[in-house]
C-alpha cells in the first residue's frame, strides 16, 4: 500500500514530488501524521526532518524528475466475478411486467401488478391431469398387447400339439407304405424266378416215365402241390 | 459505483431468494409428477410386458418345432405319394402272377 509515493501530497516527507515551497520540510500535524513506506515510523518530528534531510539528499541527482500529474490507462481490475457473471445474462422482462420499478409510461393499464394463484393452479393441475392420461393410455394399451400375446401363446400350443399328433399318425402311414414296398420286391422276385423254373420244370417232367409225371405247374395256389 | 453497494450482505440475501425459488418450483414440479400417478401405472405396465418374456421366448421355440415338424411333414407326404404309385406297379405284378 506504501508503493505509491506520488498519491503522498508534496510536503510529505516521504513523496517524491517537490513543490517550489518546500525547500525545508517542516514538521507539520501532516507531516507527523502521516506513515510512509515503513522506513519511517511515527516518531517524534526531530527525527523526522532528520530523516527527511537524508531523502533529499539521495535525490539531489542531476536526472529529472517526473511528476506524475494523471494516472495513464491502468488495467481495470476485475471488482468482483459474479457481479460481472450477472452482467452477461440478457435483459428480459420477468412474468410479472409490473413488479419492475413502475415506468410511468402508459403501459401500466395492459400490464398486471399481481398474478392470479388459481389460474396457476389450474395450469399445473391440467398438466397433472394430462400426464396422468398418457400413462394410462400407454398402460391400457401394454396391458392388451400382454392379453394378445398370451392369447397368441396359447394358440402356437394347441397348432404344436395338432400338428405333433397329424405327424405321429403319418408315420405310421409311412412306415406301412414302406413294408408294402418290401413286400411289391419279394413278389417281383418271386415272379421272375418262377417265370425262369417254370419251362424248365416241363421239360423235366416230360423226360420223367409217363407214370411219374406231375400235373402241369400252374400258379393258382389254390392248395399246395403234392 | 455499484461495486460499493454490492456487498457480502446482499449477495448472501439474493442467493437465498433465488435458492427459495428454485426449491419451490422444485416441489411445484414433483407434486405435479406425483399426483399424476403416471410413474406408477407405468411401472406397473412395465413388470406387466417383461413378465410375459419368457411367455414369448417359449412361444418362439414352439414355432421353431412346427417348422420341423412341417419339414417331417412334407418328407413323408412325398414318401406316401411314391408308396401310392407303387400299389399300382403291385396290382399288375400280382394279376400277371396269378393268371
Amino acid at each position: 500500500m506504501g508503493s505509491d509515493q506520488s498519491s503522498l501530497p508534496a510536503g510529505a516527507p516521504g513523496s517524491t514530488i517537490r513543490s517550489q515551497r518546500d525547500e525545508e520540510i517542516p514538521y507539520t500535524q501532516f507531516s507527523i501524521s502521516k506513515p510512509i513506506d515503513g522506513d519511517s515510523p511515527r516518531q517524534s518530528p526531530r527525527i523526522q526532518k532528520h530523516k527527511v534531510q537524508q531523502n533529499k539528499d539521495k535525490e539531489s541527482t542531476p536526472k529529472h524528475d517526473i511528476v506524475v500529474v494523471a494516472e495513464g490507462q491502468a488495467p481495470i481490475k476485475d471488482p468482483d466475478p459474479e457481479l460481472t457473471k450477472l452482467n452477461t445474462i440478457p435483459v428480459f422482462f420477468p412474468i410479472m411486467r409490473g413488479s419492475l420499478n413502475v415506468p410511468t409510461s402508459s403501459r401500466d393499464l395492459e400490464m398486471l401488478d399481481k398474478l392470479d394463484y388459481r389460474q396457476l393452479l389450474f395450469l399445473c393441475l391440467r398438466y397433472q391431469e394430462h400426464l396422468k392420461q398418457l400413462s394410462e393410455a400407454v398402460a391400457f394399451d401394454q396391458n392388451a398387447l400382454c392379453i394378445r400375446i398370451k392369447e397368441i401363446h396359447h394358440t402356437i400350443n394347441v397348432l404344436h400339439t395338432a400338428l405333433a399328433e397329424r405327424q405321429k399318425k403319418y408315420n405310421k402311414y409311412a412306415e406301412q407304405f414302406n413294408r408294402v414296398h418290401e413286400t411289391l420286391s419279394v413278389l417281383k422276385k418271386i415272379r421272375l424266378r418262377m417265370e425262369d423254373i417254370g419251362p424248365k420244370m416241363d421239360r423235366l417232367n416230360k423226360l420223367l416215365p409217363p407214370g411219374d409225371q406231375l400235373e402241369p405247374f400252374n400258379m393258382k395256389l389254390q392248395k399246395p402241390q403234392s | 459505483m455499484a461495486s460499493a453497494s454490492w456487498n457480502q450482505e446482499t449477495k448472501a440475501r439474493l442467493n437465498e431468494k433465488i435458492s427459495a425459488n428454485i426449491n419451490d418450483l422444485g416441489s411445484l414440479a414433483r407434486q405435479v409428477i406425483r399426483g399424476s400417478k403416471s410413474n406408477d401405472l407405468l411401472a406397473q405396465a412395465a413388470k406387466n410386458f417383461s413378465s410375459q418374456e419368457p411367455c414369448i421366448n417359449h412361444s418362439f421355440d414352439t414355432l421353431k418345432k412346427l417348422d420341423h415338424i412341417k419339414s417331417q411333414l412334407e418328407f413323408q407326404q412325398a414318401a406316401i405319394e411314391r408308396s401310392m404309385g407303387n400299389l399300382d406297379e403291385i396290382q399288375d405284378e400280382l394279376k400277371t402272377i396269378q393268371r
